[in-house]
C-alpha cells in the first residue's frame, strides 16, 4: 500500500517538523519529564486540569522524528478528554505498538494510527511511547498535587 | 577468492605505509584468553595482526598511526548491562517506555528461537557454540585480506552473528538492541549473518540518534553468507558524531540463485570509508546497492560498492548518490568485474552527485573489468550542481531558496528513503533537513 505508505510518512514528519502544542503551559497543573538516555530522547509534558478534563495539553523536548510526531499526536488526541479517556487511549495506543505485525489497527485510535508501523521495529516502540508514559506520570503527579490544595 | 578481486582504488592511492607500534601480540593474546576463546580464533587474530605489521596501512589512513589500539582493548570478560537503576522521577517514564520496546525485543526472541534461529553476540556464540561459528566466521571477509579488514580481525570485540535456518522467513527485522546480550556499539564491530538455503531475513543496522564512541574510532567488519536460494536485505543508516572515523568492511557471499541487498545511509562521522561488496558466486544470484552519502563541513565520505561477478546469469545494479556541501567531500566508487566463465551477466550502475556550494568537493571512481564478451552492462552518472540561477528560478515560482534546496536533497536521497521502512526514513529525512537547516545562506 505505497499511498498509506506516503500519507503515514507525511504525517509524521509533519508533526514532527511542526509539532503541535509545542509551548510550556505557565500555569500548569502539572508536568512530568520523560528521558530515555538511550537515544537522547527528552519530553516534559504540561497539563492544565479542569474539573478531571484535560482542558490543555502540551509538551516541549527534543528527539527523534518518531518521538516527537508522537508527542505531538498525543496532545491532539487527548485534550479535552478527561483522565480517564486519556488513559485508555494510552492503553489502546501501547496495544497497538506492541500488537503483532499484520494485527488489524483499532480504528478509535483515529490519526495515532500513523505510528501503528512501529510494532514492527521493537527498537523504536521505546520512541513512540516515551510522551505516553511521560503524560501518565503527569496526570499521576496531578493526583499527589490535588491532595495539597 | 580475495587474489582475484581487483584492488580498491583506495589501496592504489598512495601505497601503503607502516602502522607504527599498531595493537600488539601481547595484548591480544591477554585480550582472547579472557574471553575463553578457542585457539583457532586467536591463530586467525595474529595472523591478522601479522599482516597489519607487515604490509601497514592504506596512505589515506595514516591516522591510525596515532592510535592507541592497546589502550582500546578491554580484557575484562563480556557481560551483561544492566539497565540504568537510577529511580530519579524523570527517568520513570523513560523506563515505563523502554520496558514496551524490552517486552518486544523478548517477543521477537522468542518467536526466533521457536524458529532455531540464532541472534546473539558473536563473543557469547563463539564460546557457547564455537564450531557453528568457525564454519562461517571470516569466510566472507578473509583476515589478511586487506589491512583495514586485518585490523577488525585482530580486534574485533563485539557484534552480532545471526544464523537463520533453511526456509525459515524472519519477519520482524533484526537490529542488534533485540538481542538479549546486546550493550553497546563496539569500535571493533563485526556482524556475522548467515542466511542459509531459501532463508528470508533484514537486518537493520545503526540508528539515526547521533553514536558517540569514546574511542572515535569505529572500525567495522560485515559478513554476509547468503546460501542457495536465500535473500539477505541489510539496512546501514549511520549517524556517526563527527569526530568519528568509521572504516567498514561490507562483504557478501552470494550463492545459487540467492539476493543481497545493501541498503546505505551515511550522513555522520569525519570520515567515511565504505565500500560493500558482493561475491556472485552462483549462477543467478543478483546483488543490489543502494546508498546516499551527505557530507558537509569537515567530513568526508569515501562510499560505493564493488560487484563481483563470478558465475553466470548473475545481476548486479549500484545506485549511489552522494550530497556535498560546506566543504564536504564524497568520492562515489563502483567496481563490476565479470570472471571469466561468467555469461550472461547484467549489471546496471548509476551514480550523481549534488553540489550545493563551489567549495564542496564530488569525485566519482567508476570501473569494469570485462573477461565475458556477452555482459551487458549499463552505466551511467551524473554531477549536479545547485545554482543561484535555479535557486533564482523557483523562487520565481513562488518556492523559497531554502525550500527549493530541501525538496533537491531530499529528492536524491529518497533512493534509499523510498527502500527502508517508514519508521526509519522519517529519521533520515528529518536528519537532512536539521543539517540543511544548518548554515544555508
Amino acid at each position: 500500500m505505497p499511498d498509506l505508505r506516503e500519507l503515514y510518512q507525511d504525517t509524521i514528519l509533519d508533526h514532527s517538523k511542526r509539532p503541535r502544542n509545542f509551548r510550556e503551559i505557565a500555569d500548569a497543573s502539572a508536568t512530568a519529564v520523560g528521558h530515555n538516555p538511550l537515544c537522547g530522547d527528552r519530553v516534559t509534558v504540561y497539563l492544565r486540569l479542569d474539573d478531571g478534563t484535560i482542558a490543555d495539553v502540551s509538551f516541549v523536548g527534543q528527539g527523534c522524528a518518531i518521538s516527537k510526531a508522537s508527542a505531538s499526536l498525543m496532545t491532539d488526541a487527548v485534550k479535552g478528554k478527561s483522565k480517564s479517556e486519556a488513559h485508555g487511549l494510552f492503553e489502546r495506543f501501547h496495544k497497538m505498538v506492541t500488537a503483532r505485525p499484520g494485527d488489524p489497527v483499532d480504528t478509535s485510535l483515529g490519526k495515532l494510527a500513523v505510528l501503528s508501523g512501529v510494532c514492527e521495529f521493537p527498537v523504536r516502540v521505546k520512541c513512540a511511547s516515551l510522551a505516553w508514559h511521560t503524560l501518565e506520570a503527569a496526570l499521576e503527579r496531578k493526583q499527589e498535587t490535588v491532595s495539597l490544595e | 577468492m580475495s587474489a582475484d578481486a581487483p584492488r580498491t582504488a583506495s589501496e592504489e592511492a598512495g601505497g601503503l605505509i607502516a602502522i607504527g607500534p599498531g595493537p600488539t601480540p601481547d595484548v591480544i593474546r591477554d585480550f582472547s584468553k579472557s574471553r575463553r576463546e578457542p585457539d583457532w580464533m586467536l591463530r586467525l587474530r595474529l595472523r591478522a595482526l601479522e599482516r597489519l605489521h607487515a604490509d601497514g596501512v592504506p596512505a589515506w589512513a595514516s591516522f591510525l598511526r596515532e592510535v592507541d589500539f592497546d589502550g582500546m582493548v578491554q580484557t575484562e570478560p563480556i557481560r551483561q548491562t544492566s539497565i540504568v537503576e537510577v529511580r530519579e522521577p524523570d527517568v520513570l517514564p523513560g523506563l515505563g517506555a523502554l520496558e514496551e520496546s524490552e517486552a518486544a525485543y523478548r517477543a521477537v526472541r522468542k518467536e526466533l528461537e521457536s524458529q532455531d534461529v540464532v541472534f546473539r553476540g558473536l563473543a557469547a556464540a563463539l564460546v557457547d557454540q564455537p564450531d557453528l561459528v568457525k564454519t562461517h566466521f571470516a569466510k566472507a571477509i578473509a583476515v589478511d585480506d586487506h589491512p583495514i579488514a586485518a585490523l577488525n580481525a585482530a580486534l574485533w570485540s563485539g557484534g552480532s552473528f545471526l544464523y537463520v535456518p533453511p526456509g525459515v522467513h524472519v519477519e520482524i527485522p533484526l537490529q542488534a538492541e533485540i538481542r538479549a546480550d546486546y550493550a553497546k556499539v563496539e569500535p571493533f564491530e563485526r556482524n556475522v549473518i548467515v542466511a542459509d538455503r531459501g532463508a528470508d531475513v533484514t537486518y537493520i543496522e545503526g540508528c539515526t540518534a547521533p553514536v558517540y564512541t569514546p574511542d572515535q574510532l569505529h572500525v567495522s567488519a560485515i559478513e554476509v553468507i547468503a546460501m542457495p536460494g536465500s535473500h539477505v536485505r541489510y539496512i546501514a543508516l549511520q549517524n556517526f558524531a563527527r569526530e568519528v572515523d568509521n572504516l567498514v568492511t561490507k562483504r557478501a557471499v552470494v550463492h545459487e540463485a540467492a539476493a543481497i541487498e545493501w541498503i546505505d545511509a551515511n550522513l555522520g562521522s569525519r570520515r567515511t570509508w565504505k565500500i560493500p561488496r558482493a561475491d556472485l558466486l552462483g549462477p543467478g544470484a543478483s546483488a543490489e546497492f543502494v546508498g546516499v552519502a551527505l557530507a558537509g563541513k569537515g567530513q568526508s565520505e569515501d562510499f560505493g560498492a564493488e560487484m563481483i561477478h563470478m558465475a553466470p546469469r548473475t545481476r548486479s545494479r549500484i545506485v549511489n548518490r552522494g550530497i556535498v556541501r560546506g566543504g564536504g567531500r564524497t568520492t562515489l566508487r563502483s567496481a563490476v568485474r565479470v570472471a571469466p566463465g561468467a555469461t550472461g551477466v547484467e549489471s546496471r550502475v548509476e551514480w550523481s552527485s549534488l553540489m550545493l556550494d563551489a567549495e564542496s568537493r564530488a569525485e566519482t571512481v567508476p570501473a569494469i573489468e570485462l573477461d565475458e564478451a556477452d555482459a551487458e552492462i549499463v552505466q551511467d552518472g551524473s554531477v549536479r550542481k545547485v545554482s543561484d540561477e535555479m535557486l533564482f528560478y523557483m523562487a520565481s515560482r513562488g518556492v523559497t531558496k531554502e525550500e527549493a534546496l530541501r525538496m533537491v536533497v531530499l529528492g536524491t536521497a529518497e533512493v534509499v528513503t523510498r527502500r527502508i521502512p517508514v519508521e526509519y526514513a522519517v529519521e533520515i529525512d528529518r536528519l537532512i533537513e536539521l543539517e540543511l537547516g544548518g548554515g544555508l545562506g
